[in-house]
């Protein structure tokens, strides 16, 4: 039986010590993968020299993966899951990569510092708890490492964890990232600008800007996320412009159209074409839309809490009182920091 | 010790009064420490409003402005404290989190402590105190609830506080419980009857003063608590509180008693003496039902079952479940919680004993750990000890090495759990004992839930490497488990999700979820309440269109179609089901069984189309054709196909179908041909060994309704012996009332008489109605007088006949039906068949002109059962029959009745106009009809002997305009077909008076009901009529349209009842066939529920501008305007 245990130990710790050779960039236009050796890596652009010679460079907008010479091959699928928003799993896989990680590359060192902010970041959206940690330690990043190509990225993520703590901050950094020349990140921070325009209550300002980020990020793969949850801002305007209707027929096609994955946009989607059906009057309809996100898409924490809060009422609603003591169970155990859990208790 | 409580005590019946009621009123009283009684908030509509409504914050802001109101009394202004009091503590008791509760009851007891201060002579002091007292209570028992968070320097500490909170509140419960009983002593022992105020105000002060004796007690009891099980201030505590309890019992109230009860079991528990606490709770549960007391006995009980001495764990698992699954609407009280808390405490020690596998040992866990989390969400007494538990078992089975790590192995345990639901699906019904079958079943619940939480945890797990197919596999299986577990808007959910996002990468799986989609949507379509479910209508008919859509080739789509052309059908659109089964290919398995089905779909539109829907007579000529074409074709096919030497019962019902076609088209031998020589026959296939079954094409109903057509096809080829010989085979299946067959038969032949009536065909109709009397003439010769379902078929027959205005021989048919009526009564009938003979025969006599006789029976019957209101009626149509020809002091009768000067029991229009007002408020589906018939013909009799008598006109008439301006001013949303008749009446009235014609005020709005009271009519001339059939009162007369509609509708309604899941939880109403009148007496509506109209007497003169409203046509007529419905 020892013997059996230390061979799957040993198998374990070969996998995680396993490395990857060669650094390689990935573009999200057409999803080629360039293989050969970074020149340089900074918050403007990535240039590698490829193995034909050829020198390329590519705005961090335009990346879609990293790697790097010799680096864990764990860390790619840490990666996957973070895109996946997988955030829980990323973070157990990390911590254990941190411990194990001998290497001492400061590429790989900096690129876990910066993964690791981001799964805090992605958990303290369903957990206020986790809201400082995170917002610590995206700032510690942004100090330690000021010119890394994923700068913008998590100052947008700082961003839209400090909108209610620190508005002002939020706002400069969104700013900031709006007017630089990556155009990806420029139009991602301008959706969660028009984000902030609906939460003070004003649709017809939030309408311009993401009917603009949808323009811009049209036919770009690299700014599909972008293209989806504008459009989820744009039909949010429509509801709040007492336009369910619209909104709905808006929702309808981004679920349709969007990717499984990350799953956040459609579970996004389908939260709010619940909103829509509240507005139209229609019970169980709304409860459908919220049931979606429960039963597809529970990974995504935040959509996920707000979900099992909307069914509570709604599974009282419509007489099943059992559903409702069910939902509030699990969004107490699953998300006991959630402000959803905090409403519900109320 | 002299009670207020018995001695006023009073005996009449009245509900209010129900010892029952008034023990949950005062129980009521006694539980919400009387709210707002006693201070002006009890008037103040407008507080106790928001407050019931939950809107706390708008309450305290109403007060705010009460007391900053200059205008308001200065003793309002005074008890503005009490009430904030009221409203913070109200506002207390409705939040979850304990931190705002408590910075609530801090509020609260920080405003009753103000009005105590400024107030300490108010007489309302002492319910402050008490109020100040219970939050102490309550705060002191939170404190006991924590204990088990504390370390032990922290626990005596805490316990300390906790004693002197219980000392302090047990001081102001004393001090306010000596006032009460000061107060109390001041009210002297009143009647309920002769001072309901008095009495009224002495049950409130009662109820305060046992509210704060229970409160010390119960303070007492809580206080016991603080100490350790054995020690002996415990014990010392728990017999001091049962002596108080004992003490509460005498005093002889039954909702304290109740309570104290309830609380000796709960002393004697924690003294550990298990069977005098089960008792106490025994006789808890059995004094009274559905309230917190039972609740917390209930709970009591099974803390007594899993107690050390009893270890009764499966039982409590049971009654725990069974409580559960009963009680979803209070499972969020603290008996509720600690209920759900028990049956975890119980799952985990069975878990624990024996020798389970280590898996199934984990799965007994988990199902524990389920309901530990579930009872630590909400605030109560076993919230702090449910998640204890709940971190424990967590962390042991979540640490659990074989708790998957990965998609594909929770995955794979996932699917290793499904294929053993089978087996334990079938240990389910395999099982005779109850217990055992319960235990099976739970077994089965376990592991269906474990599947569900691997399935789920494997999607939780899966990475955008993983299998995309075993992905699809997990997400089906999920959906499948949901379906298991009744949780059908997540099995749709689900498995439209793989039919849709999973239609490339694992295509059999996505083409299985259709069948799961459209079978989860059916049965959430099923579950839903009869009167919402529409939604789940769409949604089902959303599927199957899209699985028609998606997969237009496959198998599926078939069956998708085929489901989608019945929620059609459901959804009363027969056309659009028919083009939908229509387009099932001719390569397809199942084309033949589509054609047939689209031909039942086409011959149901059009018979909506007769009843309801306005379609040209070309369309509906075209949809009869593609019927008769479509059954034919599929008739054939099957046929073909089949090799079998019985029909199946698809072919069965649509040769019956088709004989109703060709029965309308006067193909008579043909459907002979079909029924019977066409091998294999029908009639072959509709035989049984033994009994009948219930449902399906070999039931009574079914039978009989191929018989009758049958029947209809020989009458119309004048097969005489034929036709009686299947009279007698329909005797013979013959299951219900007394002559039901023979009343359908006939109701079938009027029909068909009308529609050809209606239809201008006069050849055929000419022909149908010799060869029908021809054939009612043999049966009326030859009849038996024993058999009473002959005789009223004959009876109802030749009453029918004598109703149609074309019949030249009406005389002679009324005298026929009168002789077998006569007949009919020398038997040995039923009472209520009887009765319903009588009515006839009255009426029969009033369409004979022998108004006399009439009147003469109507009284033999009022002067038993002068409740009778369908004899009430129909004496006093008779009495106004017989003013209008030549006796008009019988129209004064018909108004006013023979009670004052005539001595009779005929009540007259007034009285039963007055008594149906009464009874339509607590009936009006029932009453509601004949309640307006009555008015109708109180002022319509006013007109009539006005014409008769010009003398009395100016007076009559004068009566007759304030009564129908004074009803429709208090009625303005009657019927809009009732409307218009009294507005002719009025317009009649005005004429008569020689006023200028004006309307009447109101809207004539329909309610929503209205439109199944009456069908507007086009001016028959005839009053309102009440129109319920029953089969002891068969209706005839009132019935119209064709016959193929009933055949349509019954052969429909088996076949989607056939063909649809089982309904759940969804009960039948029974109506009501009798209805209190003022006074106490219970009438009944004579013969049942039902009554035929008769005949009218003949229109005089004037009559024509006083048109009644057609009355209503029964069910399956084909002129209701209501779309019949498939099931």
């Amino acid at each position: 039986m020892k013997y059996f245990s230390s061979i799957i130990l040993a198998a374990v710790g070969l996998s995680s010590s396993m490395s990857f050779a060669a650094d390689q960039v990935t573009q999200f236009s057409d999803g080629r993968t360039l293989r050969g050796t970074f020149e340089s890596i900074t918050a403007d652009a990535i240039e590698i020299k490829r193995t034909n010679g050829e020198s390329v460079r590519l705005r961090p907008d335009e990346v879609k993966n990293v790697r790097f010479n010799r680096e864990p091959n764990v860390l790619q699928r840490i990666r996957t899951n973070v895109r996946n928003q997988s955030w829980q799993t990323a973070l157990t896989a990390l911590e254990t990569l941190k411990d194990d990680y001998t290497g001492g590359d400061r590429r790989v060192v900096a690129e876990m510092a910066f993964l690791h902010a981001r799964c805090l970041a992605g958990l303290a959206h369903a957990d206020s708890d986790r809201t400082p940690p995170a917002i610590a330690a995206l700032e510690k990043c942004l100090e330690s490492y000021s010119n890394h190509y994923r700068r913008q990225q998590t100052e947008i993520v700082l961003a839209e964890l400090l909108l209610e703590r620190d508005p002002g901050r939020a706002m400069e950094l969104l700013e900031g990232v709006r007017s630089s020349p990556a155009t990806g990140f420029a139009l991602q921070a301008g959706m969660t600008m028009g984000r902030v325009l609906l939460d003070r209550g004003d649709p017809d300002q939030a309408l311009l800007i993401f009917e603009d980020a949808i323009r811009q990020s049209a036919d770009n793969a690299a700014t599909a996320d972008v293209h989806f949850e504008s459009r989820i801002g744009q039909a949010e305007c429509f509801r709040l412009q007492s336009q369910p209707g619209k909104a709905l027929d808006t929702l309808t096609e981004v679920i349709s159209e969007a990717p499984e994955d990350p799953p956040t946009i459609r579970a996004r989607a389908w939260l709010k074409s619940g909103d829509c059906q509240l507005n139209l009057g229609e019970q169980k309809a709304a409860l459908m839309a919220y049931l979606h996100v429960d039963v597809l898409y529970p990974t995504s924490n935040a959509e996920h809490a707000e979900s099992l809060y909307r069914l509570m009422a709604l599974w009282q609603t419509v007489g099943q009182p059992d559903r409702a003591q069910e939902a509030e169970t699990r969004l107490q155990t699953l998300y006991p920091q959630s402000r959803w859990a905090q409403l519900a208790v109320r | 010790m002299k009670h207020g409580w018995k001695s006023a005590r009073s005996s009449n019946t009245d509900p209010q009064r129900n010892p029952v009621c008034r023990l949950m009123r005062t129980a009521l009283l006694i539980l919400t420490g009387c709210l707002f009684g006693g201070t002006h908030a009890a008037e103040d509509v407008r507080l106790n409003e928001l407050v019931q409504s939950g809107d706390f914050e708008a309450a305290l802001q109403h007060l705010d402005k009460v007391a900053a109101d200059s205008e308001t009394p200065a003793e309002r202004k005074n008890g503005i404290d009490l009430d904030r009091g009221n409203v913070l503590a109200a506002q207390a008791r409705s939040v979850r989190r304990r931190d705002v509760r408590d910075e609530l009851l801090q509020a609260a007891q920080a405003a009753y402590q103000q009005f105590l201060n400024d107030r300490a002579a108010d007489d309302r002091a002492s319910v402050a105190q008490m109020k100040i007292a219970e939050i102490g209570l309550q705060q002191a028992r939170h404190i006991v609830w924590d204990l088990e968070d504390a370390d032990d320097s922290e626990r005596q500490q805490q316990i300390t506080a906790a004693r002197k909170m219980f000392d302090e509140s047990r001081r102001l419960f004393v001090v306010a419980r000596n006032a009460f009983r000061k107060q109390l002593d001041t009210i002297p022992f009143v009647n309920e009857d002769e001072d309901p105020e008095g009495w009224e105000r002495r049950r409130l002060i009662e109820a305060r003063y046992l509210k704060a004796w229970l409160s010390d007690s119960i303070c007492l009891y809580d206080r016991a608590l603080t100490w350790d099980p054995d020690a002996t201030p415990r014990n010392q505590h728990l017999e001091d509180a049962i002596e108080q309890f004992n003490d509460i019992i005498r005093f002889g109230q039954p909702a304290a008693a109740l309570h104290a009860r309830l609380m000796l079991g709960k002393c004697w528990q924690d003294r550990g003496d298990i069977t005098k606490a089960l008792g106490y709770f025994d006789q808890v549960r059995n004094q009274s039902s559905g309230n917190v007391y039972v609740y917390t006995a209930e709970y009591c009980r099974l803390i007594c079952f899993n107690h050390e001495s009893r270890t009764d764990y499966a039982l409590v698992v049971n009654e725990a479940t069974r409580w559960l699954d009963q009680h979803h609407d209070v499972r969020n009280t603290e008996a509720g919680l600690g209920i759900l808390y028990e049956r975890a405490t119980a799952t985990e020690a069975l878990a624990r004993q024996g020798d389970l596998k280590d898996s199934d040992r984990t799965i007994q866990l988990r199902q524990a750990l389920a309901d530990f989390e579930t009872a630590g969400v909400v605030l109560s007494p076993v919230q702090h000890a449910a998640r204890v538990a709940a971190d424990r078992l967590r962390a042991e089975v979540g640490e659990s090495r074989r708790e998957p790590r990965d998609f594909d192995t929770a995955f794979d345990r996932g699917r290793e759990i499904t294929g053993k639901l089978q087996q334990a699906r079938k240990a389910v019904t395999a099982l005779t004992s109850e217990e055992q079958r319960q235990a099976a079943r739970q077994q089965l619940d376990a592991l269906t839930s474990e599947a569900g939480r691997l399935f789920r945890l494997a999607l939780m797990l899966k990475e955008s490497e993983s299998d995309r197919k075993a992905v699809a596999q997990a997400r089906y299986l999920l959906s499948y488990v949901y379906l298991q577990q009744r949780k059908y808007y997540d099995a749709v959910i689900l498995a439209r999700h793989v039919m849709r996002d999973h239609h490339e990468d694992a295509p059999e799986t996505a083409a299985d979820a259709t069948e799961m989609a459209v079978s989860a949507a059916i049965q959430a379509w099923s579950d839903a309440p009869a009167a919402d479910r529409d939604f789940e209508l769409k949604l089902a008919r959303d599927i199957c269109a899209e699985v028609v859509r998606t997969f237009p080739k496959s198998r599926f789509s078939t069956a998708a179609r085929m489901r989608l052309g019945r929620i059609y059908l459901d959804m009363r659109e027969p056309a659009l089901a028919a083009e939908v089964f229509q387009q099932v290919s001719q390569e397809d398995q199942g084309y033949a069984a589509a054609r047939i089905e689209a031909g039942q779909a086409w011959w149901l539109a059009w018979a909506q189309a007769s009843t309801a829907e306005p379609v040209d007579d070309a369309t509906r000529r075209q949809w009869k054709q593609q019927a008769r074409d479509l059954l034919t074709d599929g008739i054939q096919l099957q046929r073909k196909a089949s090799t079998d030497d019985q029909l199946n019962d698809l072919v069965v019902r649509a040769e019956v179908s088709l004989s109703g076609i060709l029965n309308q088209e006067g193909e008579f031998s043909e459907t002979i041909r079909r029924l019977t020589e066409s091998r294999p026959t029908v009639l072959d296939a509709l035989s049984v060994q033994g009994e009948r079954p219930e449902q399906g094409v070999r039931s009574a109903a079914f039978v009989g309704l191929c018989y009758r057509t049958l029947l209809r096809a020989y009458v119309g080829t004048r097969d005489i012996d034929q036709a009686l010989g299947l009279m007698q085979k329909l005797e013979q299946l013959e299951t219900g009332t007394a002559g039901s067959v023979y009343t359908q038969l006939g109701r079938e032949l009027q029909r068909e008489l009308q529609r050809l009536q209606d239809s201008g065909d006069n050849d055929r109709l000419q022909s149908v109605r010799e060869s029908y009397k021809q054939f009612l003439s043999q049966v009326f010769e030859t009849r038996n007088a024993s058999n009473v379902g002959a005789l009223l078929w004959i009876g109802e027959s030749y009453a029918g006949l004598a109703e149609d205005a074309a019949d030249s021989d009406a005389s002679e048919s009324l005298l026929r039906a009168s002789t077998v009526y006569n007949e009919l009564l020398q038997s040995d009938l039923e009472k209520p068949v009887k009765l319903a003979v009588r009515l006839r025969l009255i009426r029969i006599r009033r369409q004979q002109e022998k108004f006399a006789d009439a009147v003469q029976l109507a009284t033999q019957i009022l002067s038993d059962n002068p409740s009778a209101v369908t004899v009430q009626i129909e004496a006093a149509h008779a009495l106004s029959d017989w003013g209008e020809h030549g006796e008009p002091p019988r129209l004064l009768e018909a108004i006013n009745g023979q009670t004052k000067e005539h001595k009779g029991p005929v009540w007259g229009w007034a009285m039963l106009a007055r008594r149906l007002q009464t009874a339509e408020k607590e009936n009006p589906s029932q009453f509601r009809p004949l309640f307006l018939e009555a008015r109708y013909e109180l002022s319509h009799s006013r007109i009539r002997y006005a014409r008769q008598q010009p003398e009395a006109a100016e007076k009559q008439l004068q009566a007759a305009a304030q009564e129908v301006t004074l009803f429709t001013r208090l009625n303005p949303n009657i019927d809009p077909a009732w409307w218009q008749k009294f507005e002719d009446l009025n317009r009649t009235i005005q004429q008569e008076l020689g006023r200028p014609a004006t309307t009447l005020a109101g809207t004539g709005e329909a309610t929503e009901d209205s439109d199944s009271a009456l069908t507007p009519d086009s001016g028959n001339g005839k009053p309102p009529r009440s129109v319920q059939t029953s089969s002891t009162e068969p209706s005839l007369g009132v019935l119209l349209g064709g016959i193929g509609v009933i055949a349509v509708v019954v052969v429909f309604l088996s076949f989607v009842l056939m063909s649809r899941p089982k309904r759940k939880r969804h009960g039948v109403r029974e109506q009501p066939d009798t209805f209190r009148l003022p006074g106490g007496k219970v009438a009944s509506t004579a013969a049942g529920k039902t009554r035929s109209s008769p005949r009218q007497g003949k229109k005089t003169s004037g009559e024509e501008a006083v048109k009644g409203p057609r009355r209503r046509p029964a069910a399956g007529d084909a002129s209701v305007k209501k779309k019949p419905r498939p099931s």
